[in-house]
């Protein structure tokens, strides 16, 4: 019976996803405008997709920092407006926002180091 | 007996059923020629997406929903635009509903500028009206309908305000708001709505 119970707690958290920081982030600074599952809002604020974000993963510290403008196209959309800069968010949540970002939209089990997100951040510009 | 009490029920039915469908007058009122007058939205002229001059006398014939906002903002406008569109949605076949956004940043968002956010957001003039103008005109305006503006550098964006979205009858009183944030807030603002337009159609 204990056993059961175990294995009950266990498939609740299996289910959970991990990231909870980075998850929380998101939907307190991201899904405004990306919508909450990130599907995007007509021709202004596009979804975050796997293909989209595979493109844009390597810039994405300095994107969440300092915003977008790429006038990018996607799915036949030209999406003309521009992300601005977030200079609210530390470096730690950056680095937790990017893991929870890889792990939603390439699947990758990653844990950025700081001093690496740092450095990329001196570098953005 | 029976038909006196039943008419008495249905008497008390009608005054009661009349009274909680009628939305109410918001606002300070005014006594002008020792009449009470409700709060009502002061006169504008500003530009729209499309270059043309909109002024309240636009509004005669129409319910307008407004609310403030800038293309630019970061933070509360996306949502309140969301839930601006799911009204223009709700109601595009209906005429008499008109949507109107007064910019708060008419600095950054010239009239092209807001002709590309409208058409990103893929809703029209003059169904839906985002107007720009002098800085001025457009703060003072928020007030009178009830939103609170106010210049901040450390704000996201540069300026802070409240995203109510507000309910204007024909004669420009104002007869109710929402936080156009409220998920919840919105879904009542639009049962509002309903009430607002039966109001009419009863007259
Ligand atoms: C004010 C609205 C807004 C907010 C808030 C916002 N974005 Fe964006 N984002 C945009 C727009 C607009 C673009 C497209 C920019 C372009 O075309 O140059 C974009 C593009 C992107 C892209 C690249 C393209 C894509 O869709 O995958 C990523 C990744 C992204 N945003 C992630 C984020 C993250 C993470 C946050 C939260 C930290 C965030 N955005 C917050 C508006 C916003």
């Amino acid at each position: 019976m204990r056993l059961i119970k175990l294995f009950i707690l266990l498939f609740i958290f299996s289910c959970q996803s991990p990231y909870q920081k980075g998850e929380k982030l998101f939907s307190q600074h991201c899904s405004n405008c990306h919508g909450a599952e990130a599907e995007g809002f007509r021709k202004l604020y596009p979804p975050i997709t796997k293909d989209l974000y595979s493109t844009y993963s390597d810039k994405i510290v300095c994107i969440i920092r300092y915003g977008l403008n790429d006038s990018l196209v996607y799915n036949g959309i030209q999406y003309s407006s521009s992300m601005p800069g977030n200079d609210i968010l530390s470096d730690i949540d950056i680095v937790n926002l990017k893991n929870y970002l890889d792990w939603k939209f390439l699947a990758e089990n990653k844990y950025n180091s700081l001093p690496q997100v740092k450095k990329e951040l001196v570098d953005c510009k | 007996m029976r038909i006196f009490s039943l008419l008495f029920l249905s008497f008390f039915a009608l005054i009661s059923c009349n009274e909680s469908d009628k939305l109410p007058y918001l606002g300070d009122t005014k006594i002008v020629d020792g009449e009470k007058v409700p709060h009502t939205v002061n006169a504008f002229s500003f530009y729209n997406q499309e270059g043309d001059i909109i002024t309240q006398n636009d509004y005669k014939e129409s319910i307008q929903i407004a609310d403030f906002f800038f293309t630019k903002c970061p933070t509360i406008c996306p949502t309140v635009m969301g839930n601006m569109v799911t009204i223009y949605d709700k109601y595009e076949a209906n005429p008499t509903i008109k949507l109107v956004s007064f910019s708060l940043d008419p600095k950054r968002d010239s009239i092209s500028a807001l002709a590309a956010y409208a058409e990103n957001l893929e809703v029209k003039a003059p169904k839906w009206n985002m107007l720009t103008g002098e800085k001025e005109k457009l703060h003072g305006l928020a007030s009178n309908y009830f939103n609170i503006v106010v210049e901040d550098e450390e704000a996201p964006g540069g300026i802070n305000h409240s995203g109510k979205i507000i309910l204007v009858d024909k004669e420009g009183k104002v007869r109710s708001f929402a936080d156009g944030t409220d998920p919840d807030e919105v879904e009542r603002f639009i049962t509002d709505i309903d009430k607002l337009i039966e109001e009419y159609e009863a007259d």
